[in-house]
């Protein structure tokens, strides 16, 4: 992201530059006035706020990093009831967590323009799901545009916020991966330096959602809804290309759109198709849907996720008694699951045409023998990663216990420790879930200690309530805090344990040692899981306690750790085996996987430039063969 | 079918640089009036997964990702991470490149899974295409001296390796630009090594 985030600022309007989708997203938002910028990170939405925080103080905008991504719109909403234009970012399951209050703002509308950008993960990277958030949309009844590319998903910005404020609804922005993370040329446009003075005018018929307003507003919803589908029919960055002859149609949704392009450049069919790119995916331009529809025999639907403007179109169809053949995912044409690729698409349009299409049939069998080569290469925690250590004491106060023992997971690096040779964890589900469920496995009888574990930011987001609800209900339960001080997973956003706000002010620090203390947990304790033999008896002693209990293992994420001693001048000191004494049980190697050891030659060898001299492996050795220096 | 675009696939582990090279390869396309998409997997790149992007350069680019079989060429920047998407590749006459430094996946250094042997991977490979082009990176970095050169290396061998939109001066131009400060250099002289090596692998074809 480095050098394009100074591009954010530039007023060269006209200048063609290289840029990530995120970042496009929020040089289109600086471009159309945005005041507010406020977000919870999730990959793929991360670097939309995470570039906008590097220059806020510059454009003058407000930009956070809320607590949870619930928090983060009702901070924007608030702002935009004031009057000034704000954005929310999030992946999709953020949105889960935004729909409560969102889905009632559509019944009080906004004012100031407010956008809420959510990225969706089709065949999830980095996600625990592949949901479709354009039924949020729907479930709302809000407008959501997808744009077709990089320089749509700037350009998108501007016309959403215009949207936005001439229909007093929030408006949604859907991307996927490969607008987020693909970088492509973004003519840039010019910076608006238009700053609107927030005003809050009072209005209780509006913004106090008792029942009584609740039956008012929701006719008035119904009537912008309607509206929006009027507006929809000439949205600018929708686009009907009516092919002379043709009887095939296909209408390609935000960025599918590029990959039809590609399928019929594939195939040389690019004058034999009517094409409908469609950036208003709810609700529906329906004239326009029909202009298309009533002059072919066959339609093919390309969206991503869910068959959702699909659905619409049958229905669509079947109300206007027209009688063509609608394809798509319910059909079987495009799969049900995977990312689109340009072959998927190219493959159902060539069977649409009587043709096949497999672009490597020919080398289908040295795939399979390569695949067969080629091992996997999951994600693991890094060399000297603290939650390393933690997992490994966590295993062995369950060991010493001796009554088993349930480790629930949750969101962030540490649900790596799901791999061999830890496989630490046995659930890991949703933000804030691991105490919960905690909860809930503690009160149906079961013998075993339960053990959460759930990182500092995680805990801030959505652990607080569930732990909250463990001292009121008595659940005999150990949490563990991962405490590394940094929201590590998506790319090292602070939060309220790092000190420093997203635009680099010093703010109060929170411990969360103390917030679980506020929760009413008696028994709390602060360890450095580097300090292995401390960390083992103080799980063992909070298993023992008949109460819920807390132990926060506190280590500094070894990354951010690396890079300030980076600074200072420090070089790591890494550890060696000293094969003399070395008796090849490999326990350091079994029991903490970390990615500075390898087997070799029947010993252990610790790879030099990898290791950052954490000495965990020294305390895991039961001869101490391990040592620092060579 | 006219193809209309030079696409590349560039692939390695989390931290080797594949998103920093498919941003220099961009940002040199950039200068000559092309259009440009890289569609990048972030995730899990930082916790050493496999990172792959791909790089399309040309008039008007449509799709960001790259057709199966339409790829001119494979930069791995790890052995195992080029063999993993070779089927991008043209059949016959795609280009593969790759660092033969292998980073060992998890299962492998705790024993339980074997690495291929470099020999066996390029007898695969050589049914896809007889371009194959091994290269020690990691060596003439360490000659260069500054290890963390080896991509910048691997990114002279690809720019000596095929036709791109635009000339090698200019690819070396965006190097020297983007290199972190006091490494400039060291990039230059690595990425002229990558030049020189390619240029003899294919003199002297000898795989």
């Amino acid at each position: 992201m480095g050098m394009e985030v100074g591009l954010l600022t530039v007023d060269t309007p006209g200048q063609r530059v290289l840029m990530m989708g995120n970042v496009a997203i929020a040089r289109g938002a600086l471009e159309a006035g945005v005041q507010v910028a406020t977000s919870y990170p999730g990959t793929p939405s991360s670097e939309i706020i995470g570039s906008l925080c590097q220059v806020a103080r510059q454009a003058g905008i407000y930009v956070e990093w809320s607590t949870n991504e619930m928090v983060a719109f009702e901070v924007a909403f608030a702002a935009s009831l004031a009057g000034v234009r704000s954005i929310v970012a999030c992946k999709h399951l953020g949105m889960n967590w935004i729909a409560d209050p969102f889905l009632v703002s559509a019944y009080t509308g906004v004012n100031g323009g407010l956008i809420i950008v959510v990225a969706d993960d089709p065949h999830p990277y980095s996600s625990q799901n592949a949901e479709d958030t354009r039924y949020y949309a729907k479930l709302a009844k809000v407008p959501c545009l997808e744009p077709s590319d990089v320089q749509e998903a700037k350009d998108v910005m501007a016309l959403a916020f215009e949207l936005s404020e001439t229909l007093q609804l929030p408006v949604m922005v859907r991307i996927t991966p490969r607008i987020a993370h693909t970088r492509g040329i973004v003519v840039l446009g010019s910076i608006s330096r238009l700053r609107r003075k927030a005003n809050f005018e009072k209005d209780s018929t509006r913004y106090v959602m008792i029942s009584s307003n609740a039956r008012n507003r929701h006719a008035w919803l119904n009537k912008q809804y309607a509206r929006a589908a009027e507006l929809a029919e000439t949205f600018q960055l929708n686009r009907l290309k009516l092919a002379p002859g043709a009887t095939v149609g296909v209408i390609g949704c935000g960025l599918s759109y590029g990959y039809v392009r590609e399928a019929l450049h594939l195939l040389g069919a690019e004058n034999q198709v009517s094409i409908l790119k469609l950036a208003t995916v709810n609700p529906l331009p329906t004239q326009l849907v029909c202009k298309l529809l009533s002059s072919v025999t066959t339609v093919l639907i390309v969206e991503e996720i869910d068959p959702v403007i699909e659905t619409d179109i049958r229905s669509l169809a079947q109300g206007l008694g027209l009688n063509l053949e609608i394809r798509g995912r319910l059909t079987n044409d495009l799969p049900r699951e995977l990312e689109l690729t340009p072959d998927i698409v190219t493959a159902a349009l060539a069977r649409i045409f009587g043709a096949s299409y497999d672009s490597n049939a020919a080398s289908n069998y040295v795939i399979s023998e390569i695949n067969n080569l080629v091992t996997r290469r999951t994600p693991f925690l890094c060399a000297g990663c603290p939650h390393r250590a933690s997992y490994y004491a966590i295993k062995q106060a369950l060991k010493k216990v001796n009554r088993g023992g349930i480790v629930t997971g949750d969101r962030g690096c540490y649900n790596q420790g799901i791999h061999p040779p830890l496989k630490a964890i046995d659930t890991c589900i949703c933000m804030g879930a691991s105490i919960a469920m905690a909860c809930g496995f503690s009160k149906v009888g079961i013998e075993e200690p339960i053990v959460a574990v759930i990182g500092d930011s995680t805990f801030f987001h959505a652990g607080i309530p569930a732990l909250i609800n463990a001292v009121y209900n008595h659940a005999k339960v150990t949490v563990v805090i991962l405490d590394n001080g940094w929201t590590a997973m998506t790319g090292h956003q602070p939060n309220p344990a790092t000190g420093i706000t997203a635009m680099g002010d010093p703010t109060k620090m929170l411990k969360p040692e103390e917030l679980a203390m506020a929760c009413g947990v008696d028994h709390v304790k602060v360890v450095d899981p580097y300090n292995v033999k401390a960390t083992i008896d103080s799980i063992v002693e909070a298993i023992n306690h008949p109460e819920p209990s807390v132990v926060v293992c506190r280590h500094i994420c070894t990354l951010q750790e690396l890079r300030t001693m980076k600074l200072m001048g420090i070089k790591p000191a890494p550890y060696s085996v000293n094969l003399d004494e070395c008796t090849s049980c490999k326990l350091c190697l079994f029991q903490l996987g970390c990615p500075a050891m390898a087997a070799e030659n029947g010993k252990v060898k610790i790879d030099t430039y990898t290791c950052v001299g954490c000495g965990v492996c020294a305390q895991v050795c039961p001869v101490e063969a391990i040592r620092r220096g060579s | 079918m006219v193809k209309k675009s030079v696409d590349l696939i560039i692939s390695g582990v989390g931290g080797q640089g594949v998103i920093l090279l498919s941003t220099m390869i961009g940002r040199a396309a950039i200068n000559e009036g092309l259009d440009v998409k890289i569609a990048e997997t972030h995730g899990l790149a930082q916790r050493g997964g496999s990172v792959v992007s791909h790089v399309r350069i040309g008039r008007n680019i449509f799709s960001p990702l790259i057709p199966i079989g339409q790829a001119d060429a494979v930069i791995g920047l790890e052995p195992l991470e080029a063999a993993r998407y070779v089927s991008f590749i043209q059949p016959g006459s795609g280009v593969i490149i790759f660092n033969i430094k292998r980073v060992l996946p998890l299962p492998v250094r705790l024993g339980t899974e074997s690495y291929p042997s470099i020999e066996s991977l390029i007898t695969i490979l050589r049914k896809y295409s007889s371009c194959i082009y091994p290269i020690d990176a990691d060596q003439i970095a360490e000659k260069v001296g500054n290890i963390r050169t080896s991509n910048i290396v691997m990114l002279g061998a690809l720019a000596a390796s095929l036709r791109l939109p635009f000339s090698i001066e200019s690819l070396k131009a965006v190097v020297m630009r983007d290199a972190p400060k006091g490494t400039e250099n060291a990039n230059l002289l690595a990425f002229t090594l990558g030049v020189r090596v390619m240029k003899h692998l294919i003199a002297g074809r000898s795989l």
